[in-house]
């Protein structure tokens, strides 16, 4: 009998074992829930939401107001215009989002991307410039600005905001990544 | 049987395994993980829905549609336009002649978001509470945000079929907030918007 291994042991043993590996497999998991993939990104979309609406494309004293002229400027991607309360010439610049950073800003009717607003200098029947989704003819500035988003499998944190803009409410949706 | 001491045996494996899951089992309910368990991304989601109820409120009234809401009220009905039968407000979704029924719809239904609205208006007893729309109980995570509107003498109603109605000030028109009698002021409005994922 000596220098065998039991029947009895072995079976205690590999139950023991199986339950031990399963429950740190499982662990893991429970937690899941609780970790966001990047911790700042959502102050960080919150903050900039919030300093569009309020500041760069809006005013202080009349928040989720925005301007359109310095909106469609924007958008543009033009030098700053000055007197629009933003600096700088390209999104990085504005936004200052620091290394590794990329951001997506889109302006839409109801948050879909299908519904993504333009900017038309002829927009109505009788020539008035204004916002349209139909945005096939010339000289529109499509309001949506920043590199593409990533795809579904990729870690994003968006903000939006519900705000006024050339006397319609639209969605302006900050995605960063 | 010489050397049998101090072997586990199947029935002590069986024992401990049950131990531990049992301890894994009590560390779940303890922290029941749900969608809506607090973590920094439901508080995320929180600051959205406070941040596009704001925007919401601010928006609605730099286009006006604001003050033709709260003064879209029958005043030979005292109540609201098309409101429910039997309250003055709506339940559910607002009736589609409601000025800022859009604003919302496009805000909060299609992103599975529920909303009260109430107005509170200042009376001589201090502040009254009127029903605006109402959805429901609002949850443990419901975020508030609210506007302040002044209306005057010279304001009018707006009929259900969004025309100009009796102005506040003529003797006869009734509303569901006094007339202050200060000066052309009529009353001063609190419009809350109570808002919470479902």
């Amino acid at each position: 009998m000596r220098g065998q291994t039991t029947l009895d042991f072995a079976i205690g043993v590999s139950i023991f074992l199986a339950v031990v590996f399963f429950t740190f497999g499982f662990l893991p998991g429970v937690l899941d829930p609780f970790d966001v993939a990047a911790e700042d990104n959502p102050t960080m979309a919150d903050r900039t939401a919030d300093n569009l609406a309020h500041g760069q494309l809006g005013s202080p004293d009349q928040p989720n107001v925005l301007d359109w002229y310095c909106t469609v400027e924007y958008f543009e991607g033009n030098a700053s215009p000055a007197n629009c309360s933003y600096e700088g010439q390209t999104l990085d610049e504005r936004l200052a989002l620091g290394v590794g950073g990329s951001a997506n800003i889109t302006i839409t009717r109801n948050g879909s991307l299908s519904e993504l607003l333009c900017w038309a200098p002829d927009a109505t029947s009788e020539g008035e410039p204004g916002l349209e989704t139909d945005c096939t003819g010339n000289d529109v500035t499509m309001l949506a600005i920043g590199d593409d988003r990533p795809g579904a499998q990729d870690t994003t944190i968006a903000s939006r905001r519900v705000v006024s803009l050339y006397d319609q409410t639209v969605i302006l949706e900050v995605v960063l990544w | 049987m010489v050397d049998s001491r101090g072997q586990a045996l199947s029935f002590e494996g069986i024992a401990a395994g049950i131990i531990l899951l049992s301890a894994v089992g009590f560390a779940l309910q303890v922290t029941a993980v749900t969608p809506l368990s607090p973590s920094t991304s439901s508080q995320h989601v929180e600051n959205q829905i406070q941040s596009t109820s704001e925007g919401a409120l601010d928006s609605a009234a730099e286009r006006g549609v604001l003050a033709d809401s709260v003064l879209y009220w029958n005043d030979s009905a005292g109540a609201f336009h098309d409101a429910s039968p039997d309250v003055e407000h709506y339940q559910g979704v607002p009736s589609s002649g409601l000025a800022i029924s859009d604003t919302l719809n496009r805000t909060f239904a299609d992103r599975n978001v529920a909303y009260n609205l109430r107005i509170q208006y200042h009376t001589d007893e201090g502040l009254k509470t009127q029903q605006f729309v109402e959805q429901g109980r609002p949850s443990d995570h419901a975020v508030s945000a609210s506007r302040m509107l002044v209306v005057h003498e010279s304001d009018r109603l707006v009929e259900a079929d969004g025309s100009e109605g009796p102005r506040l000030g003529d003797p006869g028109t009734g509303f569901f907030a006094p007339n202050l009698d200060n000066e052309s002021l009529y009353n001063v409005l609190h419009v809350e918007v109570v808002a919470w994922r479902i």
